[in-house]
């Protein structure tokens, strides 16, 4: 025998399950089986499953009654904050072109559409691990193709960018996990080269990922096929 | 019965055939408290996606995939060493015959169990997936989302870092134990 074939010999008894059939199966009306049926079938927007822990949880609902008295608070705090801002932007606007006044309102300042802007807010937020931030740049007709964590290869829909991405993000690395190179944009499409480090620091590199971005948003985010290996 | 009613009795079945795996699977990689959440998000995901679960023998190689995903993201935060200490603990499971075998036994699994978990982590699931859960190139490659060469090159590699690694713990076992008699410390 050689080394090799011993220390694999021993690797397979220390096997912490050797047989199998020794585990007793949750049979219906078990907590497993129960928790994936009930939060499986009707209620999945309200479902979050924390991929920190493993662990399946309900979305916290809000306390509205010991809330209240902060939330109208906030909610002048802001009223007044939006009309300092639109007082200041208004006065700027009809310093630069006084033909404002004579001619109507201006036209409303346009969100960014530049894909490469809605890329880079995809990576600052990405890297934030801010899941929230990330699935604005998505829409429920967006489509995300050959992403590494993806089981069927395509997924379209919020509920299911959202649940990869999740898994995406809690294997990245804490800082600086998604760095990007190379961009181009060529009207809507935006490509680009990109390194991302998992959480063991292993680098996993990719060539020619792209996305097509309309009003702002991902319309469809794709992965190209082939392995992640860096030069 | 309706649509609804049939989707909950295929399901049934396809979970009562793969569960014992799928906890076996868990069993063999985290500490037992966490076991129970591992297999529900597993069956969670398998539920979502029943109409995309491949049929027959694949839908267990895809099942280890959906599992190896969820463990990789409880992973984070969780150190190594918290891994291995679970792991040790549950290798007293293993048979043992006699007092002199299981000493010898204890010690080598230790050791190789150690020497793995220096590997690097795509590794040690292609070796585990393989020696512990006995699955075929092919269906690891499924597993994991990579060419079944890939995995070939890898399980190729990865037997021989760990006979190194384990080789290296084991003489260095050995060192401290013989320097005593030649009277340097």
């Amino acid at each position: 025998m050689t080394t090799e074939e011993r220390v694999m010999a021993i690797l397979a008894r220390s096997n912490p399950v050797p047989d199998v059939d020794e585990i007793e199966v949750i049979e219906y009306g078990q907590p497993i089986y129960l928790a994936i049926l009930e939060q499986g079938s009707n209620r999945m927007t309200d479902i979050d499953v924390s991929l920190d822990t493993g662990s399946m949880t309900e979305l916290e609902e809000p306390d509205t009654e010991s809330e209240a008295g902060n939330g109208r608070k906030l909610w002048w705090l802001v009223a007044a904050l939006a009309a300092l801002i639109m007082g200041t932007i208004g006065f700027l606007i009809l310093q630069d072109d006084p033909q404002a006044t004579a001619e109507g309102p201006v036209a409303p300042v346009e969100a960014p559409t530049d894909p490469a802007s809605t890329l880079d807010a995809y990576i600052a937020a990405y890297n934030d691990k801010d899941i929230d931030a990330v699935m604005e740049l998505f829409t429920e007709e967006s489509t995300v193709t050959g992403h590494p964590y993806s089981t069927t290869g395509s997924e379209t829909g919020l509920n299911a960018i959202r649940s990869f991405q999740r898994i995406d993000m809690a294997a990245a690395a804490e800082e600086d996990a998604y760095t990007i190179s190379n961009v181009e944009v060529s009207d809507d499409t935006v490509t680009w080269d990109h390194l991302w480090l998992d959480d063991q620091g292993q680098q996993f590199c990719k060539s020619g990922v792209s996305a097509t971005v309309e009003d702002g948003k991902f319309v469809v985010f794709r992965f190209p096929g082939g392995g992640y290996d860096c030069p | 019965m309706n649509r609804e009613q049939t989707a909950d009795a295929e399901f049934a079945e396809f979970y009562r055939r793969h569960f014992r795996q799928i906890y076996s699977y868990c069993l063999r990689r985290i500490s037992p408290d966490r076991i129970d959440d591992a297999v529900a998000d597993t069956f969670l995901v398998a539920w979502r996606r029943l109409s995309v679960v491949p049929e027959g023998a694949s839908a267990l190689p895809w099942l280890y995939g959906v599992a190896y995903k969820v463990l990789s993201t409880q992973r984070r935060g969780r150190s190594r060493q918290d891994a291995l200490k679970t792991k040790l603990a549950a290798s007293g499971a293993t048979p043992m015959t006699g007092v002199e075998d299981f000493v010898v036994t204890a010690e080598e699994s230790a050791r190789v169990l150690h020497a793995m978990s220096r590997l690097k982590p795509t590794d040690q699931e292609i070796l585990k997936l393989s020696v512990w859960e006995e699955l075929p190139y092919p269906d690891i490659a499924l597993v994991l989302d990579i060419s079944p060469g890939a995995v070939k090159q890898r399980a190729y590699e990865a037997r021989k870092n760990l006979t190194k690694e384990f080789n290296r713990l084991e003489n260095s076992r050995i060192r401290p134990l013989i320097a005593p008699k030649g009277g340097r410390r």
